[in-house]
């Protein structure tokens, strides 16, 4: 996967085109990361786009643009037994609620993208198209459940919109329960994805009639004090007795209702004022005191699974053409999961598109172009794109701040292995080159305090440390003077240009970035050198590197561009391979390993990978969960007990804890790496389901 | 309030019109009279237009086999004629037609087609559609929204 790039819907329409180049039939997935185990993705159906003239570029284009596809989204069956599976449900019964709500916030995607319409009261279309001047109040579920977007595509500009505060202030009370459910230490996966698809989605529908649409919205203000009672139980003696405390919801409506009868007071006589909702009781309140309600059911999941949908539609009153962009409908369904994902049919094409993760970024002007997170698999002009002359929007893609960690398996420019032209001794000679021996963590956290605070003292470097004396600080000093990474000035540490990039890459656990930042130092580059030009299945002699051994091993194990397996030396692992050929190679290696009982030690199995093929467990481990969800492969695991029996087979990875690095130490044969919060001491992989 | 029979200023453009109409019950009593003065009947038969769709495109013209458009637009003409009595022109009656443009689509015996109405704003690429798609969507959520209520009829031309 590409680095992630920020693009407009217009510029996402060109990669979109050059993925349909591939093949006019995608398959369409959307994600929430943390609500779903193993990086799991949701599928939602197939999606083809109906060109003019077939791989016609242009025509693609303009296919994207228009809205020229058909989409045949997946029915509701299909789409609750997968979620079942992504969000670990154990007791499908007792989580039926949930589900049904979480399949109804789908559905609800579909109406505020306009591929479906609201289903209103007969009373209220009878009135429709509005013939005279109208003001529309909408309430919360307006908003959420694509009532508002319908009012704003084909009521406006008869129908002028009131959004009253309080619908704000209930969206962020959303969005907030959402990030306190997702920093949570015990993730509730359905609430999460609940609150995710109503929060974001609510606050996107918000923003894009503010931002985009050429729909004036009006507010109102608060209505004396009573957003507090609103949102906290109000305990005076006096609304206890009316019990008003207890019914906060409907208190909310209530504010709804009245910012609707202070318009319909301060307006001309003659001008309607109606109140959209697909709430029961608010609809029935606004009856009873003479204000009209826009009422439309609670959208449900059967009003949009299982259905086919277009870009092209027919206006619901005029009759004339509707094109709906197929940007517009991807980035409603990243904004409300957090990421979708069109996959090429033959899943060698991938674009990826997200408004939310860990370490994606978010700034105002995002909003203001309207801009989100785009990468991509083996399509052509994911960055070019930005620099399109004939691009109209004239926004310039921006690299992210920080680079994700990417989960596909991809060959990239930035993963490919080291090369060294004419290399050809497996010997690590160090004849010319200083060996240095600082503990690798504690190095980490100098380099990330010398970017945090710009300089160091002695004092300081010795407490990051912990060394008893000035004594200690040796091995790092010289490490990073000798890659010209900082330099010392009256006794202080100062950073050189070059600490700035290596702290970014342990920052965002950039493996491949955090390698290219360690080449400057000579003694790590003569090893990746002579990693790199190892053939694969052979151990680099450590005669030389002795008294760096376990340094180096570290760096070589954290960079990716090696292994230590016990007993055997350090071997070469450079090869991502597609996960195709990934699932190929798994399954052989499993049956090479498989004694006849249909399982082998996860361990063997990887340490197999680095030593035959030259496959790095992190990358193994990630190829393997993306070939699985894929369907390339099923892979099962067994062994609730964790093995310690092979202690010594250990493999250092970068991460963070309380945003310092950290080297942590995996136990290869424990069974507590391969699967998050799943024991995996022992593996089978088989091939695809047939 | 459009009374049956009403004639849309563009109704020689559409390919196909759909009203929705329900029976209507006039404050007070009203008489019809033929020019003799022969009254033509009392209230209970009078009929309110509600809703009122017109479509443009030829809705089959996407369906490249015969017997399909033959039996797609007999499924979808033949039970709303205005001839038929409002009370044999229930909303629910789309149904058949509605299941067979939805095995039609899924089956892909449909085909996009270029939109009369923006032919000819761009000769590279003309506005083009998927006519028996978007009628199909546009009679569902008509459905949707008026199946349950009483008194109410379509007529489709």
């Amino acid at each position: 996967m590409n680095a992630h790039v920020l693009k407009s819907p217009r510029e996402a329409e060109r990669v979109l085109a050059e993925l349909f180049s591939h093949g006019t039939r995608c398959e369409l997935s959307v994600r929430e990361d943390k609500a779903f185990i193993n990086d799991g993705w949701l599928k939602l159906g197939e999606l083809t786009l109906q060109p003019e003239n077939g791989k016609d570029k242009a025509a693609l284009l303009d296919g994207v643009h228009r809205g020229a596809f058909e989409w045949r989204v997946n029915a509701c069956d299909s789409v609750e037994s997968d979620l079942v599976t992504l969000l670990a449900v154990d007791d499908r019964a007792k989580s039926g609620a949930k589900l049904r709500r979480i399949i109804d916030s789908i559905a609800a995607i579909g109406v505020r993208a306009g591929l479906v319409y609201p289903q209103f009261d007969p009373h209220a279309l009878e009135m429709m198209p509005f013939r005279r001047s109208t003001t529309v109040v909408a309430d919360t579920s307006g908003a959420i459940q694509g009532g508002l977007d319908f009012v704003a595509r084909h009521l406006h500009p008869a129908a002028r919109i009131k959004v009253p505060a309080i619908v704000q202030m209930e969206i962020v009370n959303f969005a907030d329960r959402f990030l306190s459910c997702r920093r949570a230490t015990r993730t509730r996966r359905a609430d999460l994805l609940i609150d995710h698809l109503r929060s974001q989605g609510g606050q996107r529908v918000l923003l894009r009639l503010e931002l985009s649409a050429d729909t004036e919205i009006e507010r109102t203000f608060l209505l004396g004090d009573p957003l507090r009672s609103a949102f906290q139980k109000d305990y005076d003696p006096e609304l206890s007795e009316l019990n008003l405390s207890v019914e906060i919801k409907g208190y909310a409506d209530r504010l709804i209702l009245e910012a609707a009868r202070q318009h319909q007071a301060q307006a001309n006589f003659g001008h309607k004022v109606q109140l959209l909702t697909s709430d029961q009781g608010l609809a029935r309140m606004a009856l009873a005191e003479g204000i009209a309600p826009l009422y439309f059911s609670s959208v449900v999941g059967t009003d949009f699974l299982g259905k086919s949908v277009t870009g092209v539609s027919i206006s619901p009153f005029t009759g004339s053409i509707r094109e709906i962009s197929l940007t517009s409908v991807l980035w409603e369904f990243a904004t409300a999961f957090g990421s979708v994902k069109l996959a090429s049919y033959d899943h060698e094409h991938f674009l990826e598109i997200s408004a939310f993760g860990e370490a994606l970024s978010w700034s105002p002007y995002q909003s203001h172009g309207d801009l989100l997170w785009c990468s991509a698999i083996a399509i052509d002009g994911l960055l070019q794109a930005n620099s399109d002359p004939d691009d109209a929007s004239g926004d310039d893609g921006l690299q992210p701040e920080e680079r994700i960690p990417t989960d596909d398996a991809v060959v990239t420019e930035d993963a490919a292995p080291i090369q060294v032209d004419g290399a050809s001794t497996p010997v690590f000679s160090s004849s010319k080159t200083t060996i240095f021996r600082p503990n690798v963590e504690k190095l980490f956290l100098l380099i990330d305090a010398l970017d945090d605070r710009q300089k160091l003292s002695e004092d300081e470097a010795i407490k990051i440390i912990a060394a008893k004396s000035s004594g200690g600080l040796d091995e790092y000093r010289r490490f990073l003077t000798s890659g010209g990474l900082i330099r010392i000035e009256s006794g202080e540490w100062q950073p050189e240009a070059g600490i700035k990039p290596l702290s970014i890459a342990l920052r965002t656990e950039e493996p491949v970035a955090l390698r290219d930042c360690l080449l400057n130092v000579p003694s790590f580059k003569m090893l990746a050198d002579n990693l790199a030009a190892l053939p694969i299945g052979t151990p680099l002699s450590l005669s030389d590197l002795k008294r760096g051994l376990t340094t180096y091993t570290v760096l070589a194990e954290c960079t990716r561009i090696g292994v230590m397996l016990y007993e055997k030396g350090i071997f070469s692992t450079p090869c991502e391979p597609s996960p195709k050929d990934f699932a190929k190679l798994a399954q052989a290696r499993f049956k090479e390993l498989d004694k006849g009982d249909g399982l082998v030690a996860t361990g063997a199995w990887l340490e197999t990978l680095v030593e035959k093929d030259g496959i790095h467990p992190e990358t193994a481990k990630r190829l393997l969960n993306d070939a699985s969800s894929k369907g390339l492969l099923r892979r099962t695991t067994e062994g609730s007990t964790l093995e310690t029996s092979f202690d010594k087979h250990v493999l250092h990875v970068l991460r963070q804890k309380n945003g310092k690095p950290e080297i942590r130490e995996v136990h290869l044969y424990r069974g507590d790496y391969l699967i998050p919060d799943k024991s995996s001491v022992s593996l089978r992989i088989e091939g695809p389901a047939a | 309030m459009r009374l049956f029979g009403e004639t849309m200023a563009n109704e020689n453009l559409a390919k196909l019109r759909i009203s929705i109409w329900k029976d209507y019950y006039p404050p007070r009593s009203l008489m019809l009279h033929q020019d003799q003065g022969k009254p033509l009947g009392g209230d209970d038969n009078l009929q309110q237009e509600v809703y009122s769709w017109s479509m443009r495109e030829d809705p089959f013209g996407g369906v490249a086999d015969d017997a399909l458009r033959n039996k797609l637009r007999e499924l979808l003409i033949t039970p709303f004629e205005p001839s038929i009595p409002p009370s044999s022109r229930k909303v629910s009656r789309l149904r058949p037609f509605l299941d067979e443009a939805e095995a039609s689509i899924a089956g892909g015996l449909t085909e996009w087609t270029i939109s009369h109405e923006g032919s000819g704003e761009d000769e590279d690429f003309p506005a083009r559609l998927n006519p028996l798609l978007a009628l199909k969507l546009q009679l569902d959520w008509l459905v949707r929204c008026f199946e349950n209520q009483p008194g109410i009829s379509v007529a489709i031309r």
